[in-house]
């Protein structure tokens, strides 16, 4: 069943003599270079806004300097101060920009109830999208996939169609060889061009060329491989020209729109999650209904999360900074657990999408290509929690001045505390990860193996 | 090198068998001739030996080697000339002949290629032309050109000469003839009583999937073939 070299050239030079080949391959390659351009213009606009949060956060301080010239109360300025948190774009963004375009790059957070603050930004569900942006990734998930199947669902049917078959078929002894040849032409055709543009894309965002963008196109490759096998059993298992169209056509559907959209769905239904503006809806009702209720049962609350301010003196006034910042946790504290259970469901659903892409291989290395490029679901969990532990950060900075009912002079501003990102390390991650992809080219390789021996030259 | 015993075929929904218990043996140098009307099993027989259909019952060897149990050795023993030599149009008749040859293992330079298609009669100006606007007799040239390039033990030729100019049809009986100097077994289904006479060493008339009359060499040269063939037709 092995093709020698000779064939190899041979079945190149046929592919590329009809115009059809040269065509699908173009478009492909076009479509490659505007996903790269859109990413590109998506990442930009990342790194712009950015860019400029010092500026804003700068004009910011200079504008509550003019309000606090004399100085003010802690829980007053701090009222006021916005302070900027941010997830610049991992090297590999430009090649999968994953949920980076649905979700926020920057949160301004205040000393505030954080939940509502985190949603502000981004109020859909991030676990909502099927096959994500027109990147890279999609034209590897997506695109490569049909022209793949474009150029090889008629690998025998044409011939037979021609009567060139049964010449063939005595000429290599068994249809195997040249099936195989055929096969791994187009497929190496389709594999050149991603390779290409993923090349192109290196030196278009000046991508590292580490272990994890080599994981990525390896990564990519792989999920090519699984159409192969898809492709293999199309061309093997239909008798005509016509049915093996409508059966690529069928496949790919089904593969790229219809299963992921069905998979969505299911796992929507299975992993409930609240949408992030419940959360903030729940959080202020809670933080509003707080005005109305004894300050000592805020109190109690505000201690049970932070003790070492139990034995302070109690707000006699109506008014007192320290508790108003402790209704604002008691809005966090009654959404806590909803917040909990929307992270925890929202890896559910990846995890469950990562172990079901046997199933579904568009949506299986999607999920693998944004985890390498570190613009997936968990990637947004993490900077969310890098968010959360800044906004304690404050309150830990905050919260002595605040119960010392102390005056802060701009001068003392540039102590405030600012949000540092940790450095963005790319992941190769473990072969572990590819398995359920990896398997999803077994089954169909089996059966095209078993297909091609009983396929025959002549027409049925 | 070719065998068939008590060869039966019957496709589904057919009343009668299209190939019923054949017995038939071509030995290396021999060309034995097929003579038969449309549909009296001679193109089922040659796919038999192909492998393109799997016999009912019997057995059919090449070289000693079944071709059921063994359909990639077999085949790497036979060529084949189809009734019609369909080949790839947007290929040029050198290129179909290099490609053809490359997928049966052989390379060829194309000094040789050219040679070969000259061999088979195709007229030099027209080897580097896209085989699209060659005629049938050119394309069966190109046939004969990869059949001549696979060296084979044996050749199957299904009506090879349908298509030919009485000039082509005379230069292609001498390949045979070459081909048969060179040891090559031939089986040939025709419905060319005179080449037939002209070229094998036996003929066998078919009729209804069964060999009716197989004559030798000698008894040819004494028989009215075209007589005889007509009252095995009349049964």
């Amino acid at each position: 069943m092995r093709p020698s070299l000779d064939l190899l050239c041979w079945e190149t030079r046929r592919l590329f003599r009809t115009g059809t080949a040269t065509v699908a391959l173009g478009l492909l390659a076009f479509g490659g270079l505007v996903a790269l351009w859109s990413a590109d213009r998506e990442i930009a606009r990342h790194r712009e806004e950015i860019a400029r949060l010092p500026d804003f956060y700068a004009a910011q301080m200079q504008r509550l300097a003019g309000q606090f010239a004399d100085g003010g109360h802690a829980g007053y300025v701090a009222y006021y101060a916005f302070f900027p948190t941010w997830d610049p774009p991992p090297a590999l963004a430009g090649l999968s920009v994953g949920l980076r375009d649905l979700l926020p790059a920057a949160v301004w957070v205040r000393l505030l109830g954080l939940e509502a603050q985190l949603y502000e930004s981004g109020l859909g569900n991030p676990g909502l999208q099927s096959l994500g942006p027109f990147d890279l990734a999609f034209v590897v998930c997506a695109l490569a996939p049909l022209v793949l199947l474009l150029l090889t669902h008629d690998l025998l049917t044409r011939d037979r169609e021609r009567g060139v078959l049964p010449l063939a078929h005595v000429q290599s002894g068994g249809l195997g060889r040249l099936f195989a040849a055929r096969l791994l032409v187009r497929a190496g055709a389709v594999a050149a061009v991603c390779t290409g543009l993923f090349v192109i894309a290196v030196s278009w965002h000046r991508i590292p060329m580490d272990g994890a963008a080599l994981a990525w196109l390896g990564d990519a490759l792989l999920h090519l491989l699984v159409w192969t096998a898809f492709a293999a059993v199309v061309a093997a298992a239909c008798g005509s020209t016509g049915a093996s169209l409508a059966a690529a056509g069928t496949v790919w559907l089904g593969a790229v729109v219809v299963l992921p959209a069905a998979l969505n769905l299911g796992l929507t239904a299975a992993f409930p999650v609240p949408e992030g503006l419940e959360l903030t809806v729940r959080q202020r009702q809670e933080t509003h209904a707080g005005w109305d209720r004894p300050k000592e049962e805020t109190f109690a609350r505000f201690f049970a999360a932070y003790p070492e301010w139990r034995d302070t003196p109690p707000v006699t006034g109506r008014f007192a900074w320290k508790w108003y910042y402790a209704l604002q946790h008691g809005g966090d504290a009654a959404v806590a657990a909803s917040a909990r259970t929307y992270a925890a469901n929202l890896r559910a659903r990846a995890a469950a999408a990562e172990r079901l892409a046997w199933l579904v291989p568009p949506v299986g290395a999607q999920l693998l290509l944004s985890r390498r490029a570190g613009t997936d679901l968990e990637a947004h969990l993490e900077f969310l929690e890098r968010v959360r532990a800044f906004h304690e950060a404050l309150k830990h900075y905050f919260h002595p001045l605040i119960f010392a009912e102390a005056e802060l002079k701009p001068a003392a501003w540039s102590a405030f505390p600012r949000y540092q990102p940790p450095a963005p390390a790319g992941s190769a991650g473990s072969w572990l990860e590819r398995l359920p992809l990896a398997a999803a080219a077994l089954g169909p390789s089996l059966a095209a193996l078993v297909l091609v021996r009983r396929t025959s030259a002549l027409p049925s | 090198m070719l065998a068939a015993e008590t060869l039966s075929k019957r496709f589904p929904g057919a009343a009668a068998p299209a190939v019923d218990r054949l017995n038939l043996k071509v030995a290396p140098g021999e060309l034995f001739a097929l003579l038969g009307p449309n549909g009296a099993g001679k193109t089922t027989t040659i796919n038999c030996f192909l492998g393109f259909v799997p016999a009912d019952s019997g057995r059919v060897t090449v070289d000693g080697l079944d071709v059921a149990s063994e359909p990639l050795e077999t085949k790497r023993r036979l060529a084949y000339i189809p009734e019609q030599v369909n080949l790839y149009d947007f290929l040029s008749g050198l290129e179909n002949l290099d490609y053809f040859s490359q997928l049966a293992g052989h390379r060829y330079s194309k000094p040789e290629l050219r040679r070969l298609l000259t061999e088979a009669g195709l007229q030099p100006e027209a080897h580097e032309r896209r085989v699209r606007g060659y005629s049938k007799g050119m394309r069966q040239k190109v046939g004969i050109a990869i059949a001549l390039a696979k060296r084979a033990k044996a050749l199957l030729l299904d009506e090879p000469t349908s298509g030919l100019d009485p000039s082509a049809s005379h230069e292609f009986s001498q390949v045979l003839h070459r081909l048969r100097a060179q040891n090559v077994a031939i089986l040939m289904a025709t419905h060319d009583l005179f080449r037939a006479r002209e070229d094998a060493n036996r003929v066998g008339i078919m009729r209804q999937g069964r060999l009716v009359h197989i004559l030798s060499a000698a008894e040819l040269r004494q028989t009215d073939l075209e007589k005889l063939y007509l009252e095995a037709m009349a049964g």
